[in-house]
């Protein structure tokens, strides 16, 4: 297994765990709290505090046992994976979005009970979960 | 998955260079090593960069490592 193969599969990992833990936090809140700006941002610092911490915690592991390859630039087999992912992620991302929209503009929680912000947030690390997952099973593939 | 239309011979030459590993070929290339072995078994097409590269590794000509097959 690749250094990158290794980092995409456990940043997929760990923002999985970070979205489980969001999802949670965010379906125990009732409706007028899920609305509540203070609430919300402070579960988005704590989410982007935990993600930094996280990643910064698996990267300094990969790196010290990985030492050879974790200064290495991705090559070009790696880059067009890597962009492949991107295109993926982009599109569960605009997903998100659209469904996000769309609960705005009809002034309810539809299609799932969360306020439209939080929607945009688990969009987003969904978005990322799935981009790293398929770019680890595309690197993996060969 | 389908295989290319490009095939290469690279471990053959890989055999008549010392026995020569990919790791050593990824080293020399500035690859990873599963990027060679994709190489290798035509689930990748390299850019002409790495193609000429890998070339010069083994001190040959393009068309005596990659060959099109129409």
């Amino acid at each position: 297994m690749s250094y990158t193969q290794k980092t995409r599969l456990l940043e997929a990992v760990i923002t999985l765990v970070l979205l489980f833990n969001y999802l949670q936090a965010v379906l125990s809140m009732t409706p007028e709290a899920q609305m509540d700006p203070t609430l919300a941002s402070s579960l988005l610092i704590k989410l982007a505090i935990q993600t930094v911490v996280m990643l910064v915690i698996m990267h300094s592991i990969l790196a010290a046992f990985n030492s050879k390859y974790a200064n290495q630039a991705k090559d070009e087999r790696e880059q067009a994976i890597a962009l492949k992912g991107k295109s993926v992620s982009l599109f569960v991302l605009q997903l998100g979005v659209v469904n996000a929209v769309f609960a705005q503009l009809v002034d309810q929680v539809y299609p799932i009970p969360m306020s439209p912000v939080h929607q945009l947030v688990i969009a987003a690390l969904l978005s990322e979960v799935i981009g790293a997952a398929v770019e680890a099973w595309l690197l993996h593939r060969g | 998955m389908a295989k290319l239309a490009i095939r290469n011979t690279i471990r053959t030459q890989r055999f008549h260079h010392n026995e020569m590993t990919q790791q050593q070929l990824a080293d020399q290339v500035g690859v990873t090593r599963q990027t060679i072995a994709a190489i290798e078994a035509a689930r990748y097409s390299p850019s002409l960069e790495v193609a000429f590269k890998i070339a010069a590794v083994f001190g040959q000509p393009l068309e005596n490592i990659f060959q099109y097959e129409a």
